[in-house]
């Protein structure tokens, strides 16, 4: 029995992740992009000379037949033995007929469909994308030839007949979103999903696939899908964990294709051939939705996170997208490992525990007047794993109220070159100081540099992503480093440190 | 003889217009609120009225509905027939759609033979029947080319959501109480609450009913 309340509850949090048809067409068609630039994108054939004109790589196109006079006087013994006639203004993938080779001694080609394609029904079709059969508003269209892209050898397993491609959603020059579409015999070797392709989700940091859906078999009510884990033609392929190739230029090809669009919501579709790399199919100036369900995640949400972020560069771009948006496979290794995954750096949270809160009422005048109490302070760390043991700035322990260490002035000034030199020091500074201090728990001897150095100990709670663990630190005066505070390697056990993480705050 | 056709209802036109205007009101809310969309505000148009004059013939509006419907599924069978049939033939477009026009009238005729041949009435001898044929005519045509343009599935949805639209239309306007009560002066105060409802929904940016099923996967996907 459907719950109302929590069917409002489950409404109300998908309006605010997920992005819908009326919102997209008023906030972000309407808003972003605008129809003198949506002509070029609608128009494939422009769309190509856009790309040219900004140097994108794309399919090559042999022939345009823009009228039935051109389509008379097509040579068809001149035509390669491979290759794809699209409308200009199709959409959803009608009109595009795959031609994959040519009988011998004959002028016939062997369609995606397995059928056989003469001169004759290749001119019918052509005359139906002139007449506007497959074109956006019936209007009348131009057709084209274009080279048969040879897929990528990691893609072809999973490709049934047809050409797979990637779809990336560019929101202002930040990808935010991206699947990948693969031909299947329901679709008929098209990558169209109301035609009945799969579509695979893509971590955007890691370019490797995550859940597949595809287009349920009869649904009166709407698009909706079924999940799927493998191919539905090739039951012993896993969709998911797939390594997209050339996954970083991708992104940087979308980006540039939003670009040269002027638009600033848009879908690049990008396809790989097996000789050139990634090539540019098209970019959608209205792209579908369903994406959202390959990713299972809302592109609301997403663009959200970005929203109003200025981006200069491309390589920002990426970065800020591998970041915010990647995960999911992170996620995976959590779950198999039990560890959690570190950038390095992370935000951390200090605390001041209740026995050095108490203790800071003993605090000299001197430190009142020029502190001020804090019960806990949140710091950006490094993760330092080539440091065994985690430090803390001098002045951060002392906000804390660890103001014990105010009467160490002098031992954080003292260095020693000599080994021997720092170890009687040592020595001498422990007996001096033992069972002295309340919230000073000991005293190591470090390497600082090319130096030896004398650092007191304390014991903070820290809270690092969720987890409060008591972390041992060594004072040192930080004020001149980058980091106030560093966590090493004997502090990050149960974690797993991922250096290409690079802390970017969500708005 | 027990007779179908019986003498017609009483016409209120003024009702009728006006209602028609309210009614259109329904086709934003049904595409932006429920997520449901249907095909050419003409189709829905020309489904209405057809069926509306066709009703006027009858006094039971269940039966006049049945004998339409069967009209129009026999229409549009022929007409899909013979789409399907010159779909791929190298002939001309317009001839296409001339011919498909011609097997749509031909279900008609078959369907009317039917008729005479079971009950000996020949529906063809009344003004409103013939001027709905017409316009049943256009609007089967639109149907065959939208299961042309969109394929079985979308051809189902929209079909029916645009039917949907027309039936609504036609059967309410048909019902003379409702036709009266709008034809008072609380025609103006309906009017609008329709154009309030109509404002409403030009800056609706909610997620569908529909979308609101298509999506909810993803929150299954998360609390997995």
């Amino acid at each position: 029995m459907l719950n109302p309340l929590r069917l409002l509850s489950e409404y109300k949090t998908l309006n605010e992740e997920v992005l819908g048809l009326n919102r997209r067409n008023l906030e972000f068609i309407k808003k972003l992009n605008p129809p003198i630039y949506r002509k070029y994108v609608d128009n494939k054939l422009l769309c190509k000379r856009l790309f040219k004109k900004h140097k994108i790589p794309t399919p090559k196109t042999i022939k345009v037949i823009r009228s039935v006079t051109t389509l008379e006087k097509i040579d068809w013994n001149s035509l390669p033995r491979s290759f794809v006639v699209k409308p200009a203004r199709g959409t959803h993938g009608r009109g595009i007929l795959v031609l994959f080779g040519k009988r011998k001694n004959t002028v016939e080609w062997i369609g995606a469909d397995g059928k056989i394609y003469t001169p004759s029904l290749l001119k019918e079709h052509l005359t139906n994308i002139l007449n506007g059969y497959y074109s956006m508003g019936g209007v009348k269209d131009f057709a084209y030839f274009e080279e048969r892209i040879k897929v990528h050898p990691v893609l072809k397993p999973y490709t049934y007949k047809g050409i797979p491609d990637i779809r990336v959603i560019v929101y202002r020059k930040i990808p935010i979103m991206a699947m990948l579409r693969l031909p299947t015999r329901r679709s008929r070797g098209t990558a169209n999903l109301h035609a009945g392709a799969v579509s695979v989700g893509i971590d955007l940091r890691y370019g490797i696939t995550t859940h597949a859906i595809v287009l349920k078999e009869v649904d009166l009510l709407s698009d909706r899908y079924d999940v799927v884990s493998v191919h539905p033609d090739y039951p012993y392929l896993k969709l998911s964990g797939l390594k997209i190739p050339y996954w970083n230029e991708i992104l940087e090809l979308a980006i540039k294709a939003q670009k040269a669009s002027k638009m600033g919501y848009v879908g690049v579709d990008i396809t790989i051939d097996r000789e050139r790399g990634p090539l540019v199919i098209e970019v959608n100036a209205r792209p579908g939705l369903g994406i959202q369900v390959a990713n299972a995640a809302g592109l609301l949400e997403r663009i959200n996170a970005v929203y109003k972020r200025k981006v200069k560069t491309t390589a920002r771009a990426i970065e800020i997208a591998k970041t915010l948006f990647g995960g999911e496979i992170e996620e995976e290794v959590e779950a198999i490992t039990g560890k959690q995954i570190l950038g390095l750096v992370e935000n951390v949270v200090l605390y001041a525990p209740d026995d050095v809160k108490l203790f800071r009422k003993k605090a000299p005048l001197e430190y009142k007047k020029r502190f001020v109490k804090l019960a806990e302070i949140p710091v950006k760390a490094k993760i330092d794993t080539g440091a065994l043991y985690s430090s803390v700035d001098y002045n951060v322990a002392l906000k804390l109220g660890y103001w014990e260490l105010m009467e160490l002035q002098d031992i954080f000034k003292e260095s020693y070159k000599d080994i021997e030199q720092a170890r009687k020091r040592f020595e001498e500074v422990k007996t001096a100081y033992e069972g002295r201090f309340k919230t000073i728990i000991g005293f190591k001897l470090v390497r600082s540099g090319s130096a030896n150095v004398i650092r007191p100990i304390i014991e903070i709670p820290t809270l690092i992503r969720g987890e409060l663990r008591k972390i041992i630190y060594t004072v040192a005066d930080r004020s001149h480093l980058l980091y106030p505070v560093i966590i090493g390697r004997r502090d990050l056990k149960g974690y797993l440190v991922d250096p290409s993480m690079k802390l970017i705050r969500r708005k | 003889m027990f007779s179908l056709f019986e003498l017609p209802a009483t016409t209120n036109w003024a009702g009728f217009i006006i209602w028609f205007v309210i009614m259109f009101s329904a086709v934003p809310f049904l595409r932006y609120v429920v997520g449901i969309r249907h095909w050419r505000n003409s189709t829905a148009i020309t489904f209405a009225i057809s069926l509306w004059l066709f009703l006027s013939v009858f006094r039971r509006w269940y039966i006049g509905t049945a004998v339409w419907l069967y009209l129009f599924f026999a229409g549009l069978a022929f007409g899909v027939a013979v789409y399907k049939y010159l779909r791929l033939k190298p002939i001309h477009y317009y001839v296409k759609v001339s011919l498909v026009i011609l097997g749509i009238f031909m279900g008609f005729f078959v369907a009317l033979w039917g008729i005479y041949s079971l009950l000996g009435v020949v529906l063809l001898r009344s003004q409103e029947v013939s001027a709905s044929l017409i316009l049943l005519l256009s609007t089967v045509y639109e149907y065959v080319v939208l299961y042309s343009r969109k394929g079985t599935l979308e051809f189902i949805r929209r079909g029916v959501a645009t039917g949907l639209v027309g039936f609504i239309w036609a059967t309410s306007a048909y019902y003379d109480p409702l036709l009266q009560f709008i034809s008072t002066y609380q025609a103006f105060f309906i009017i609008g609450l329709v154009v309030l409802l109509v404002f409403i929904l030009a800056r609706w940016n909610y997620l569908t009913v529909v979308e609101f099923f298509r999506f909810r996967p993803i929150l299954e996907a998360k609390r997995d």
